[in-house]
């Protein structure tokens, strides 16, 4: 797998992670090393995402183990290098913008390094004059973001920085995000439980119960056979083994069993004889639920009869896990459209999914796939 | 009664501004540290909000006095001794709020200061002191009504001396010992209730506002 083309600028910029460390009941034992551009961060609530990027900040003291940055040490075992002289800032959730400065303020109080340019990429030139309680939500974050920029951070660490946010602002941001750390050849750690909605084949760290299980791009983590719990950590849940029955004639679309249902499904970019294996993602919101009789006046292709087992709050939407012939599909939808199916445990629906929604995956044991430079999980 | 009146409001000014530093940096301590000697030292920092002031007054006389260890310093039957009385006796109220004000602040703003750059001193004087500001200025005043209304330390430590100890509390003290002293008393009083309900209006109102 070829390397993002914007790692060239940072190449040299190596952050290096070998830390553990006991808070409580919970333990970390975390390492990794992260290069220019980004690398998500990837796990369950509860994984260790946040206290790990905390000891990277030097924010959170207790840990052992070693960090360094382009060579310099940030933590030995015998010093812990303090977070002032790291310049790593951590924005999370909550922006932590100081009531009592104006957001020009603000932004100069780690330094002006590119601060037009930063204000221009975080849209916020018009807010300098602010104070952060006039700030809407999204707003925050923006200006949170480009004070930690504008300090000329060595690296961005980011810890769901999108979380309640509305989706469509979640994805402006996660973009604007993506534009500063092109232009600014930045080295990014981002957290997140959600990798699906940012865009991009990014470096992703697996983490879970304390442990950073494998380091690679999502393609390559996916294809080396990683197991079910692994792609739901990947953001990816609905992914199935599927096998070729059928293919069509003119090629573009093939014929594929997943468990007793039967799908179609645009061709992969490979050839895929009848009969191969191979693994079948899509998104959760590419789901389409419908209650009541069998949706037949539709585009889509596929529909699936099933049956509710869970609902999951997840953001400002539902997971809507459906039993399909055993198999579980997770659709995630609306909190009004979850009103509107009247959806709850046991209730019977249709999952409908176009056959271009899918994306393939080659099974784990071909000789050709890439290898992860983590071992696998589960 | 105009020099009473201004002698106990100098008194206690100087007793609040004089130990404002100190409870600054116990305060940011208690709020902040994770050390073992948080409880005791809380604990000692408390103590003369429930002994006695009169054994607080005793104590001062024993190091301070003209014969105590640190009677060279010259406090012992002085205004600034008045004001030392007074600083100790108050001290508790001053640190809390002082305190309170430091802990309500979410981890968060000191660790983003920190991350961006500032040293911990730069963190406190541009982050965590502006924010405490209401809290601090609520301690000062409720610390400010305790020491007008300083008696039992002060008498014990300094006496009552016209010009020099005499505040307030002790002039009222005196008068009601003197015949036909009561119309003075009651002006004595009426002074001190007025100035309490002013400080603590003052406290209040910025308590309030604090969240």
């Amino acid at each position: 797998m070829s390397q993002p083309a914007d790692e060239r600028g940072a190449a040299r910029r190596v952050l290096d992670v070998d830390v553990e460390g006991t808070w409580g009941d919970f333990q970390l034992q975390a390492a990794l090393q992260v290069t220019g551009g980004v690398t998500l961060l990837v796990g369950p609530s509860g994984a260790g995402k946040s206290t790990l990027l905390q000891v990277v900040a030097g924010t959170r003291g207790g840990a052992v183990g070693r960090i360094t940055f382009d060579g310099r040490p940030w933590l030995t075992n015998d010093a812990m290098v303090p977070a002032w002289q790291r310049r790593a800032p951590l924005v999370h959730q909550v922006p932590m913008l100081w009531p009592h400065q104006r957001v020009g303020a603000q932004l100069r109080y780690g330094g002006d390094w590119q601060l037009d340019r930063i204000a221009s990429l975080m849209q916020i030139d018009g807010l300098l004059e602010r104070w952060p309680a006039s700030l809407s939500g999204g707003e925050a974050r923006r200006v949170a973001i480009a004070r930690a920029l504008a300090s000329k951070p060595s690296v961005l660490l980011l810890d769901e920085p999108l979380t309640g946010l509305e989706p469509r602002l979640a994805a402006q941001v996660a973009e604007l995000i993506l534009d500063a750390q092109r232009a600014l050849e930045l080295v990014v750690l981002w957290a997140t439980h959600a990798p699906d909605r940012i865009a991009g084949d990014h470096r992703v760290a697996l983490m879970q119960e304390g442990r950073v299980h494998g380091v690679g791009t999502r393609q390559a983590l996916l294809a080396a056979g990683t197991t079910r719990a692994g792609a739901q950590t990947l953001g990816l849940p609905n992914r199935f083994h599927a096998v070729v029955v059928e293919r069509a004639l003119d090629a573009r679309t093939v014929q594929v069993s997943v468990g007793d249902a039967s799908l179609q499904v645009a061709s992969p970019s490979w050839d895929a004889p009848v009969g191969s294996w191979h693994y079948l993602l899509v998104s959760p919101d590419a789901l389409v639920l419908a209650a009541g009789a069998e949706p037949t006046q539709l585009s889509v292709r596929n529909r699936l009869a099933g049956r509710v087992t869970s609902l999951l709050a997840c953001g400002d939407a539902w997971r809507i896990v459906v039993d399909v012939g055993g198999i579980a599909w997770v659709a995630e939808i609306t909190t009004a459209a979850v009103d509107d199916l009247k959806l709850k445990v046991g209730a019977d629906v249709w999952v409908c999914v176009k056959a271009r929604a899918f994306r393939w995956a080659r099974a784990p044991q071909r000789a050709d796939s890439p290898e992860p430079t983590g071992s696998r999980d589960g | 009664m105009t020099d009473v009146v201004l002698l106990s409001l100098w008194v206690a000014l100087l007793a609040v501004a004089c130990t404002l530093p100190l409870a600054l940096m116990l305060g940011w301590w208690l709020a902040r540290s994770r050390s073992s000697l948080r409880a005791p030292v809380d604990l000692f920092v408390h103590l003369p909000l429930v002994v006695p002031p009169v054994v607080t007054g005793f104590v001062l006389l024993t190091l301070f006095g003209p014969r105590g260890p640190l009677g060279g310093l010259g406090l012992g039957f002085s205004t600034a001794g008045a004001a030392v009385a007074a600083g100790v006796v108050a001290f508790p109220l001053l640190v809390r709020p002082i305190r309170q004000a430091f802990e309500s602040q979410p981890a968060g703003f000191r660790a983003a200061a920190m991350s961006l750059g500032a040293r911990p001193w730069r963190v406190f004087w541009t982050v965590e002191l502006p924010l405490a500001r209401r809290g601090i200025a609520a301690g000062a005043f409720m610390a400010f009504g305790r020491a007008l209304g300083e008696f039992g330390a002060t008498i014990t430590f300094v006496g009552s001396i016209a010009g020099e100890t005499e505040t307030l509390p002790l002039a009222l003290h005196v008068a009601l010992a003197q015949p036909g002293g009561e119309a003075a008393a009651w002006a004595f009083a009426a002074a001190s209730v007025a100035l309490a309900i002013f400080a603590l209006i003052a406290h209040h109102a910025l308590m309030r506002g604090h969240r």
